[in-house]
């Protein structure tokens, strides 16, 4: 079975295969590796991991999520992507592909204020909306001057991250549209 | 002695209390908003009443709501924890009013410290020293722009009621207080029911340095040392620890002296802590009195032996404080780390969510304080806080040794915890020199990111494990896939490896 894993930004690509009832065998950063695999519970393995004739014992644990999964190893919980999934779904998450440009909030939250309204000529770095998750307030600002095409949120409503906030139609385009 | 206690609080702190509560064979009643139904506390609690939807003005901040539950539970005393009404005067009289015994100090005593301005003159008249700031809270803009002048830029505009840093800025210039002070006032209000603010000189370096102080009600007053809570992010504590490392014995003393005097001058009755900002030439200056069970009130329970919770239920009933200053002594280190549901690696931004999954850490010497467990919901609505890990050791070098091993035994899937980070900050040269500040995590901690860790490939393995070994309640289609006969661990169930 081929693996094609994203986390932090680093793709990880390796393969893993099921050789007994309670072992696989992995290829892995040009190494072979053999491994004896004890399922404890839903979220815990115990792990026996032998590399050039040396063997050594983890304890990992790991938990299913919609499009990848979470693992903890050696203190570090993380969330590994599963990017085989990733063209199936593309398209679904719109927001997130706009990139950092797009107005939409780091954390699922609550819109508490909107200083604009459709029409208004933003600069850079202006308000655009005030969101609140966990009692902090975070201040979500244009990326790029432009004029407030669209409001998608009021204030009260529960928002997710990917969810575009405010469509802002950069200058240039404003411009060349106009 | 209370034979029932309402706990008007959520989270870790709320299951704290009521451990205690079952520990001194006292019932305890629970209450919770429509978010934390299914939540830890409501679990532990001989009882829960609902308050009503999640938003905290309509369910925790709602003081008749409370008052209604404890009078229908039959409950004689509320502990309000820390945050939501802990520090509302008003509430701690509403209770009086009806009959019911608030566990903490008399509104006259939060009303003479809770709010910082009130708490400031207080401290001037008894000659304890104080931030240069306003004295009053005000919400005009013109008035704040003319006493930051007088104060001199850069100030900090802080909320009048409350802690935790809700509410608190940075302001550099007066073209950003305008701003800055309306969302701080937001953010009071939200927090805290409350939206005064004021402003204060900002110091560049200063330390946090607090002393927890016991009060009974005949006059008893005493202070259980200090905690060190340097360590922040967005003016909230991360990392707190005891002793702290800049203390002299003498200094220790004197701050200790000048908390128990704050803490009369007010006729303050039950835990309370008294904060300061020690500057880096030993001079102190009195910050607020938080007139309430702190966050990080464990580091002291184990460096001194005494049982926090226990004492306020204590006091509350009216005993006798049976512990002298003479009593309390610190022994070994303790450290806290408070686990929150953020993201370290994009400006600490909340990561509410499901958790999958969570193991929390074991061993000598160590302490859990946590709300959450697998399956648990982390609502948006409340504070990131998941938990607290504590530890004691002998020395500081040891209990930092400890931290950072507990840290790594620590397995939360399913939101992003700041428990790699934590680990870092621990390990960093400047903190195991004991050189910390409030500006600590901006300086050596701006721009941190996860180390590219040996640890991807066992995490990558578990990975290949977990997809090729479904679970044995899951089988895969066809079946077979799950163990025909027990493996010795499963065998084995009761040992813990």
């Amino acid at each position: 079975m081929d693996f094609r894993l994203e986390t932090l930004g680093n793709p990880h690509d390796f393969s893993a295969e099921k050789t007994a009832a309670d072992e696989m065998s992995a290829k892995i950063n040009g190494k072979e590796l053999r491994i004896t695999v004890t399922r404890i519970s839903d979220f815990e393995i115990f792990l026996s991991i032998t590399e050039d004739g040396r063997t050594r014992n983890r304890r990992v644990f790991v938990a299913d999520a919609s499009d990848g999964k979470w693992v903890a190893a050696g203190g570090l919980s993380r969330f590994y992507r599963d990017l085989t999934q990733e063209k199936a779904r593309k398209g679904r998450k719109k927001g997130l592909a706009e990139g950092p440009k797009a107005i939409t909030p780091p954390m699922p939250a609550v819109v508490v204020r909107i200083p604009v309204t459709v029409g208004d000529s933003v600069q850079a770095g202006d308000p655009v909306i005030v969101v609140s998750a966990m009692k902090m307030e975070t201040t979500l600002m244009a990326s790029f001057a432009g004029r407030v095409e669209k409001i998608n949120a009021a204030v009260g409503d529960k928002v997710m991250p990917g969810e575009i906030l405010v469509d802002i139609v950069p200058a240039e385009e404003t411009q060349k549209t106009e | 002695m209370f034979a029932k206690i309402l706990v008007a609080n959520r989270g870790e702190i709320a299951c704290r209390v009521i451990r205690a509560l079952k520990e001194m064979g006292i019932k305890s009643v629970a209450v919770y908003s429509e978010a934390d139904a299914a939540s830890l506390h409501v679990r532990l609690a001989d009882e829960a009443v609902l308050l009503g939807p999640a938003e905290p003005a309509l369910s925790y901040l709602d003081a008749g709501k409370i008052i209604a539950a404890a009078k229908e539970t039959g409950a004689e005393a509320i502990h309000p924890g820390y945050g939501f009404l802990s520090e509302n005067a008003d509430f701690a009289d509403a209770c009086q009013q009806a009959g019911i015994v608030f566990i903490g100090p008399p509104g006259s005593a939060i009303r003479a410290l809770g709010r910082k301005t009130a708490g400031r003159r207080l401290m001037m008249q008894n000659n304890v020293p104080v931030i240069p700031g306003m004295e009053r809270p005000s919400a005009d803009i013109g008035l704040l722009q003319k006493e930051a002048a007088r104060i001199g830029y850069p100030v900090l505009v802080k909320a009048a009621a409350g802690g935790g840093g809700k509410g608190m800025r940075v302001v550099a210039s007066e073209r950003e207080l305008p701003e800055a002070a309306t969302a701080a006032g937001a953010e009071a209000k939200a927090a805290f029911g409350d939206g005064g603010i004021y402003l204060e000189k900002y110091l560049a370096r200063p330390r946090h340095v607090e002393v927890q102080v016991l009060c009974d009600r005949h006059g008893n007053a005493i202070h259980l040392l200090e905690r060190e809570c340097s360590i922040q992010r967005r003016h909230q504590k991360i990392i707190e620890e005891t002793p702290s490392p800049a203390l002299t014995p003498e200094l220790r003393e004197k701050m200790g002296k000048a908390a128990v005097a704050a803490a009369l001058s007010a006729s303050y009755v039950n835990a309370g802590t008294v904060e300061f900002l020690l500057d880096s030439d030993g001079s102190f200056y009195f910050l607020e009195v938080n007139t309430r069970l702190q966050v990080e009130h464990p580091i002291t329970e184990l460096v001194t032996g005494v049982d926090l919770v226990r004492r306020q239920v204590e006091v509350a009933a009216g005993l006798p404080l049976d512990l002298r200053q003479e009593d309390i002594r610190g022994r070994g280190h303790a450290i806290e780390c408070r686990i929150c549901g953020e993201d370290p690696e994009n400006n600490f931004f909340p990561s509410p969510g499901k958790v999958l999954f969570v193991k929390e850490p074991a061993g000598p010497f160590i302490r859990n304080d946590s709300g959450i467990f697998t399956g648990a919901v982390v609502p948006v609505e409340y504070d990131p806080l998941l938990g607290k890990l504590i530890v004691w050791a002998e020395d500081r070098e040891r209990a930092i040794s400890r931290m950072r091993r507990a840290l790594a035994d620590y397995a939360v899937l399913g939101i992003t915890t700041i428990i790699p980070f934590l680990s870092d900050v621990l390990g960093s040269e400047a903190f195991r020199k004991g050189d910390t500040h409030t500006r600590f995590i901006e300086e050596h901690f701006g721009d941190w990111k996860q180390a590219a860790p040996e640890q991807d490939l066992t995490a990558l393995l578990a990975y290949a494990a977990d997809s090729l070994f479904p679970r044995a309640a899951k089988p895969a289609a066809g079946g077979g896939e799950g163990p025909a006969f027990p493996s010795p661990w499963q065998s084995l169930g009761g040992f813990r490896l």
